[in-house]
């Protein structure tokens, strides 16, 4: 039996060889660790991640349709610098041309590709060259360079500014100098290896006497130098909103021809658009100072729902930008290789859903427009409101002279007698007049009498076909009797009065929160008796803005709540959904008064000033839901004002036309400019502001909404509120209540079945990454 | 061949082994980290494209709604490139 040894090979005993082999194991942990874990250790950090914009928010009306909202675009990002030292630009200009189907040709491609270039040449600016660098860099491209002399580079002089001996600086047209036969005439094949050669002959030529350095990364230094002097643009977006559908073919382009990231890329960029129009009411994104690097929300609803986003929830709402983590890696044959890592999509977009029917917002539009049209007034203005809430269901204005903010928070009128809600609605709070009494209210004229009994010089005049001799309260303002409602409003002690119109948000600003809006004019206390007193009973010196009358008036026929309008009423993320609150109410009037008024407006819509307009609807109605529907069930109220410019006041086409001249001009609204409207001409033989108010109820739902249009200074034959505005105010409505669509008969209630749809609606089968659990 | 000797020589084959199926586990790891990423650039292509198109038939939508147009022959919806896996 043989006895096995024990030796080693090697010699070693056992024990050395396990020492030694555990000894260099624990050396290769220990390395690999190091390499690992400790950053110093110079290994590339390979992990990468693309990090796209956080998620604004969209605007939908309170159908869910979108009004505002961030849709794609497709950028191609570059860096001039870093692309032409790696990439022939003739070439990449072909094949990123044929990519995109023709889209930009490549002499379009080749001029957007050298944003330094002019006509194709780019002149170095860094170097001012001395006649001795010239003289060297000369010699270089006739002879240094190659055996033939360089194409698409030279020297001029350039004069000196103080008239010294001139200087010389350096051109070049880089899409002959790097072009593939110009390369290829010096023996290059590889266009990184020729800019680096051409960075060594201008680097050499322009720094001699010192001689070239041998070190590798000072050589880097100096071509990197030069490269900076040739091409000074570090970054470009020479394509925005490229086509869709040759995104792909180009992202195959880029990286069949080798193109890094960092040198040309698809970037994803985005666009604000507004599916239904440009709105003034919808403000827009844009940049409001220099330090912005990002567009934000500026003016209009866009402003208002930021506003709301930042200030109510922000701490509430997920927000979180799409996040994608890839390996940059590099393969042992040198190719580039992208390797997938992670996804997080960005967080569900917040929609602010405001209280706006876009399509009644559409067709109120396209009634203002027809108002226009008949009876050229300087603008007209619309608002259409949920008489509950205070919700506004669509506000708009369509101007004869486009130069002014957002007109119904904007432009201030003369309530006229529309206001005299107000008045009755006070004098009846106060118990300073029942419906049922009767008024003297003379003959087509009143004078105005002192409580002492004295007659005042001022007299009180009638529209055509008032009512004469004594009449009731509530026909007083069915008919919209001057007089009536000056003996009613002054009874009203001033203060009390004026306390009133106050608290209904008149002389205010009403803080929508849209843009620039103005407070309209309150008279402050003390009033004269016969004249400011007076003159407040039928509307008269107090004037104010679309947005604040019809939050005033509002109130009245809400049942004595005062609550400013209301355009936002909620905020959604996926599943979660925040309700706008309400404006609390505050209590103006009491039920029964405001119930009084709401029977003189029925009144007023039966028989009285508002007659026309409740013809007209009722007309609309018949037409759309057959003669015998009963249209009392749509309980019309309404109110009309026609209010004569007075002395003092400026037209309003004359103003208007007046700062238009101005805008044409290009001169400025100055101060003094303003001050010199008062001297201008006032011809107000014909300058009236039209406006009516007119409620109603839907009897599907029951809801009340109301309608307030005003037209300022109509030139056509009519001049009344009904008659200028109460046409358009009953298309309002009847397509509010949904009696119309467009204007015609609602087929969607017509054929069974059929619905829109919802747009905004999401094909989850399009985001698959979202469907993994 | 020794019971010591053979161990060496087995280890020194399993580490070979080893090492081969790491290397290929890794190079299919990277074409699939490749394919991954190309997909990646794919899909996120695509749901942009989509949106865009999406939001072109919101607005021809919004249009024939506001009577503003007359609906054309042509399909105003352009098919969506589908991904084959």
């Amino acid at each position: 039996m043989s006895r096995v040894s024990l030796s080693s090979a090697s010699g070693l005993r056992p024990m050395s060889a396990f020492v030694v082999i555990g000894f260099v194991v624990a050396s290769v942990a220990t390395w690999v660790a190091f390499l690992s874990f400790e950053r110093a250790a110079g290994q590339p950090h390979r992990l990468r991640e693309d990090v796209g914009l956080l998620p604004a928010y969209s605007i939908s009306d309170a159908r869910g349709r979108s009004l505002a909202r961030f849709v794609p675009r497709f950028d191609l990002e570059m860096s001039p610098r870093s692309m032409w030292q790696a990439h022939t630009p003739d070439l990449m200009a072909r094949e990123i041309s044929a990519a995109l189907g023709g889209w930009r040709s490549p002499e379009e491609l080749l001029e957007r590709f050298f944003p330094d270039a002019d006509g194709g040449v780019i002149e170095v600016r860094t170097w001012d060259l001395s006649l001795r660098q010239a003289n060297r860099l000369a010699a270089w491209i006739e002879e240094g360079a190659g055996p033939v002399p360089l194409e698409g580079i030279w020297l001029e002089s350039r004069p000196q500014a103080d008239g010294g001996s001139p200087f010389y600086r350096l051109l070049w047209q880089p899409e002959v100098l790097l072009s593939q036969r110009v390369r290829q005439q010096h023996g290059f094949t590889s266009p990184a290896k020729w800019t680096r050669a051409l960075a060594d002959g201008i680097s050499a030529a322009v720094r001699e006497p010192e001689p070239p350095s041998r070190d590798h990364e000072e050589r880097t230094r100096r071509q990197d130098e030069v490269w900076s002097a040739l091409l000074p643009r570090a970054f470009s977006r020479p394509l925005e909103g490229l086509p869709a559908e040759h995104v792909l073919a180009l992202r195959k382009t880029l990286k069949s021809q080798g193109v890094a990231p960092l040198q040309m890329k698809i970037a994803f960029a985005r666009d604000r658009i507004y599916p239904s129009g440009e709105h003034e009411l919808y403000g827009s994104w844009g940049f409001t100072d220099e330090r912005q690097t990002e567009p934000a929300p500026r003016a209009g609803l866009e402003s208002l729902c930021d506003q709301l986003l930042e200030a109510e929830l922000d701490s509430e709402l997920i927000r979180t930008p799409p996040i994608y983590s890839w390996l940059q890696d590099r393969t042992v044959r040198g190719e580039r290789a992208n390797n997938y890592v992670s996804y997080q999509p960005a967080s569900d977009v917040p929609v602010v859903r405001t209280t706006l029917d876009l399509a009644l917002q559409n067709f109120t539009r396209r009634a203002l427009e027809e108002l226009m049209e008949e009876h050229r007034p300087a603008l007209a203005m619309a608002i259409v409101a949920d008489v509950e809430s205070g919700d506004v269901l669509a506000v708009d204005s369509v101007e004869q002279y486009e130069i002014q903010p957002f007109a119904p928070i904007y432009h201030v009128f003369t309530t006229g007698s529309t206001f005299k809600l107000i008045t009755m609605a006070t004098a009846l709070e106060e118990g300073l007049v029942r419906p049922d009494d009767l008024i003297d209210v003379g003959n087509g004229a009143y004078r105005i009498i002192y409580p002492d009994g004295r007659p005042s010089g001022r007299v009180i005049h009638e529209a055509e076909n008032a009512p004469t001799g004594e009449i009731t309260a509530a026909t007083c303002l069915a008919r919209s009797v001057n007089a009536g409602l000056t003996q009613i409003g002054l009874r009203i002690p001033e203060e009390v009065f004026y306390r009133y119109v106050e608290r209904l948000g008149y002389g205010k600003k009403p803080h929508s929160g849209l843009g620039s809006e103005r407070a309209g004019r309150l008279t402050p206390l003390p009033w004269k008796y016969s004249q400011t007193h007076a003159s407040m009973c039928f509307g008269h010196e107090i004037s104010t803005t679309a947005w604040q009358h019809v939050a005033a008036l509002g109130t009245v026929v809400r049942g004595g709540d005062y609550r400013p309008l209301r355009i936002l009423s909620a905020i959604e993320q996926g599943e979660r959904r925040w309700e706008v609150q309400l404006p609390q109410g505050a209590r103006i009037y009491s039920p029964e008064t405001c119930r009084q008024v709401r029977d003189m407006m029925r009144l007023g819509a039966a028989e009285g000033t508002g007659d026309d307009a409740r013809m007209a609807f009722e007309e609309i109605v018949h037409a759309s839901l057959g003669e015998a529907f009963d249209t009392a069930q749509f309980d019309l109220g309404t109110k009309t004002g026609t209010a004569q410019k007075v002395g003092t006041e400026l037209c309003v086409h004359v103003e208007l036309s007046e700062r238009e001249r101005w805008r044409r001009a290009g001169l400025a609204a100055t101060t003094e400019r303003y001050r010199s409207l008062k001297s201008l001409p006032k011809p107000h033989r014909n300058c009236y502001t039209s406006s009516i108010l007119l409620v109603g109820r839907d009897p599907r739902n029951g809801r009340e909404l109301m309608v307030f249009v005003v037209a300022e200074e109509p030139r056509g034959k009519e001049r009344f509120g009904a008659a200028v505005s109460g046409g358009a105010a009953a298309a309002i409505l009847a397509e509010a209540m949904g009696i119309t669509r467009n204007g015609r008969v609602a087929l969607h209630e017509v054929v069974d079945g059929f619905w829109e749809s919802s747009s905004p609606h999401r094909n989850q089968s399009e985001e698959p990454w979202k469907k993994a659990p | 061949m020794n019971m010591r000797g053979l161990l060496g020589v087995l280890f020194a084959a399993g580490s070979l082994v080893v090492g081969a199926i790491t290397a290929c586990l890794t190079a299919v790891n990277r074409a699939r980290g490749a394919q991954l990423d190309e997909r990646q650039h794919t899909c996120e292509t695509n749901w942009r494209r989509n949106e865009l198109l999406r939001e072109g038939n919101a607005v021809a939508e919004w249009r024939l709604l506001c009577q503003e147009e007359e609906l054309g022959e042509e399909p105003q919806v352009v098919p969506v490139v589908r991904i084959e896996h």
